[in-house]
């Protein structure tokens, strides 16, 4: 794989802007569609960008630390997650950006840069491209055909698959194979209210720009999920689900794993978790401490230190992410209550 | 299915939501832009000279800070600016106690917002009434019984408060009709079971006192019960409700907010996308999604404090999108991370039907009052 350097190219662009007229060029062929950018991240993404445009399908690139400043080798792998397979070494002087599969990765070009990283990644890695068994529900159309085998004593989702038609995008064979895994144990009646929902959440690259400025709907977020959509509601269609008028209160409820354990041991659990985001949360160490967990779906925590008020409900919503990831995924995270200052009233 | 909204046969939509009438604003949400909210609910003040028995106040308590002529000037121009179309003085406190309250009225109003105001009316004297009620969409006596012995012991006041309240509410029909206002005066009984013996006295105190309605609703609660509302207690208050309901007229309506009575309490959406739409503000100037997350332990909503910042910044701001997207979200779960029945509920509704596809959201038609508080 060669390798460049970041730097030198933005000097060679500059020096060809003011040294050449006609015919300008970026200096190599495959840069043709490059422009730099002030924003590091943004120029390097156009510069990969503009590579798998020009048909390469493998490019390293070396930046020096004082052009990256701050950013974390996480961030940038996550930032360029969607154009490819990264690989990222860095030393004190300089970082590697290796990104391959840049040819791969093109084909996904037809979904928003927001959800590309995870079909891409799904797509290397297909669990349920199945042809449908005999006795399921089935759904097809010019993409593929879904199919769900139904729960025999209850109307939930036992089993789902998707086998794609030739001409199926690899972003919706992607996106249909994290859908059959979202529904496996679902009620039918949670599958055709919250799926699609569920679905745009978990393909969400919270490092890239999000694809609307107001609220992320899966109307409004992509294509796609209404291609998804489709399938999907084409396969309920064939069940008796959308005659069903009772209230959906699906819930899964904390974990069996996590109700089993005793208050003190979720609270060092949690403890142990928040303590190691303190200092990317709150910029410095032990500024978070956890309350009480003696509820199996509650967390109350207490700010310690000087943090300002801002930073403290920015970090209050993080650290539920945080606690919902690392121990139990319906961890809610309260502050200390506050009590009625009021001498009047009863409670 | 199509949601008629304008399908409805009372004169004043008090039990459902007037959300087809910004089909536009719907729209532009579900496009994916940043809208302004069509309404604002806030007080200007925490602090209230009653003491409810059912007040959801109690369970809102915040870092307090004064809202002052400055900060409410500044709010109401930036309201306008981005296209806030209403805002109502509820929220947690009682906003006429306020020294700023007369002037948020007149100066929202100059700026072209529709103002409204839920009080207990009692410090709104005649001369008041005759300043106040121009600038105002609607004003709404909060008043939970009909009998003066009643009325103390459930508003937490003295029994000689009543005949003043009674009085104060003569006194703004009277300046109504001297004046030929628009506005319009009404009466809220928030009803716990245990106040059963309260709804037809109130009834009909509020046809004998001439205002144009009475709406009888649900108390709400929050998640864990602390106020300790007895849902189940509803059911059998429905003939008396029925009743009080029998008692409107041509110029007075009495309405039962039946869909949230009958709901015990339970939603039938787990997303909130009603927020955006229908903003709340403590007393205290913190801007939370809603009101039942005013209280310092419901802090990762909390979004900023008019005191300390401008609103527009505030709704222009990554983290104000960033709360309201993680309330659509499926990471929250209205049915299980909420106190009963909000004012957001009913655009949450609908709302949530409309993203299902089990709607579709028309323009209603027709002239409606109280358009710009949905």
């Amino acid at each position: 794989m060669q390798k460049f350097s970041y730097e030198s190219l933005v000097k060679d662009y500059e020096t060809n802007l003011e040294t050449q007229t006609r015919g300008f060029s970026a200096g190599l062929p495959w840069l043709e569609t490059w422009v730099p950018d002030d924003d590091v991240l943004a120029s390097i993404n156009n510069l990969i960008e503009a590579a798998q445009n020009g048909g390469i399908d493998s490019v390293a690139l070396s930046v020096k630390m004082e052009t990256l400043k701050l950013l974390s080798e996480n961030n940038l792998a996550a930032h360029f997650s969607h154009l490819g397979k990264i690989f990222i070494r860095s030393s004190e002087e300089e970082v590697i950006i290796e990104i391959s599969d840049l040819q791969k990765a093109i084909l996904f070009s037809d979904v928003r840069d927001y959800y590309k990283t995870a079909l891409r990644q799904r797509h290397d890695n297909l669990k349920f491209s199945l042809n449908a068994p005999n006795d399921s529900v089935v759904f097809e159309n010019q993409n593929g055909c879904l199919w769900l085998e139904l729960g025999e004593q209850e109307p939930l989702v036992r089993e789902a698959g998707f086998s794609p038609s030739p001409l199926c995008a690899p972003s919706l064979v992607a996106a249909m194979d994290i859908l059959c895994e979202i529904i496996i144990g679902l009620p039918l009646l949670e599958v055709r209210e919250h799926a699609i929902v569920k679905l745009e959440y978990r393909l969400r690259n919270r490092e890239k720009h999000l694809p609307v400025q107001g609220i992320i709907l899966p109307q409004n977020a992509d294509s796609i999920f209404l291609n998804v959509s489709e399938l999907l509601i084409g396969c309920l269609h064939k069940t008796e689900v959308y005659k069903v008028r009772e209230v959906n209160f699906y819930d899964p409820g904390p974990s069996k794993d996590w109700l089993a354990r005793s208050p003190n041991d979720r609270e060092i659990e949690c403890q142990r978790a928040v303590d190691s985001s303190s200092i990317e949360l709150l910029s410095y160490a032990k500024g978070i401490r956890i309350i009480d967990a003696h509820k199996p779906y509650a967390v109350t925590i207490k700010f310690e230190g000087d943090a300002t008020v801002g930073v403290k409900r920015k970090a209050a919503l993080e650290i539920e992410k945080i606690l919902r990831r690392d121990c139990d995924p319906r961890l809610e995270v309260f502050c200390l209550e506050m009590k009625d200052a009021s001498q009047l009233r009863r409670l | 299915m199509n949601i008629a909204i304008d399908d409805h046969v009372e004169r004043l939509i008090l039990d459902g939501t007037k959300i087809g009438w910004h089909t536009d604003r719907v729209r532009d949400w579900m496009d994916g832009k940043r809208i302004a909210p069509v309404t604002i609910d806030m007080a200007l003040t925490r602090s209230c000279n009653y003491g409810c028995h059912y007040c959801y106040a109690m369970l809102q308590e915040n870092d307090r800070s004064t809202i002052n002529k400055e900060v409410i000037t500044a709010f109401l121009d930036d309201c306008a600016e981005i296209g806030v179309k209403g805002i109502s003085l509820v929220s947690d406190g009682e906003s006429t106690i306020s020294p700023v309250f007369m002037h948020t009225c007149k100066y929202g109003h100059e700026k072209g917002l529709s103002m409204a105001c839920g009080t207990n009316g009692f410090v709104l004297t005649k001369s008041k009434s005759e300043e106040l009620l121009k600038h105002l969409t609607y004003l709404r006596i909060n008043i939970s019984a009909g009998e003066k012995k009643r009325y103390a012991e459930i508003m937490g006041v003295k029994e000689e408060w009543f005949d003043r309240i009674v009085q104060n509410i003569k006194d703004m029909v009277a300046v109504k009709k001297r004046d030929k206002l628009t506005c319009t005066i009404g009466l809220q009984m928030v009803l716990m079971p245990e106040y059963a013996d309260q709804i037809l006295p109130l009834a009909h105190l509020g046809r004998d006192l001439g205002v144009d309605y009475l709406v009888i609703k649900h108390c709400s609660d929050n998640e864990d019960g602390d106020l300790g509302v007895n849902y189940s207690g509803y059911s059998s208050l429905y003939d008396l409700l029925r009743e009080a309901e029998s008692l409107s007229t041509d110029t007075y309506q009495c309405t039962v907010k039946w869909s949230k009575i009958e709901a015990a309490g339970t939603r039938s959406y787990q997303r909130c996308y009603g927020a955006p739409f229908l903003l709340q503000i403590s007393g205290s100037g913190l801007v939370a999604p809603c009101g039942m997350l005013f209280n310092e332990k419901y802090k990762k909503f909390h979004i900023g404090n008019i005191c300390e910042e401008r609103f527009k910044d505030i709704w222009a701001s990554d983290r104000y999108w960033e709360v309201m997207n993680y309330l659509a979200s499926p990471e929250f779960n209205a049915q299980k991370m909420c106190g009963s029945l909000c004012l957001q509920h009913k655009v949450n509704e609908t709302l949530d039907k409309v993203v299902k596809g089990e709607a579709e959201l028309l323009p209603s038609s027709g002239d409606i009052q109280h358009v710009n508080f949905i």
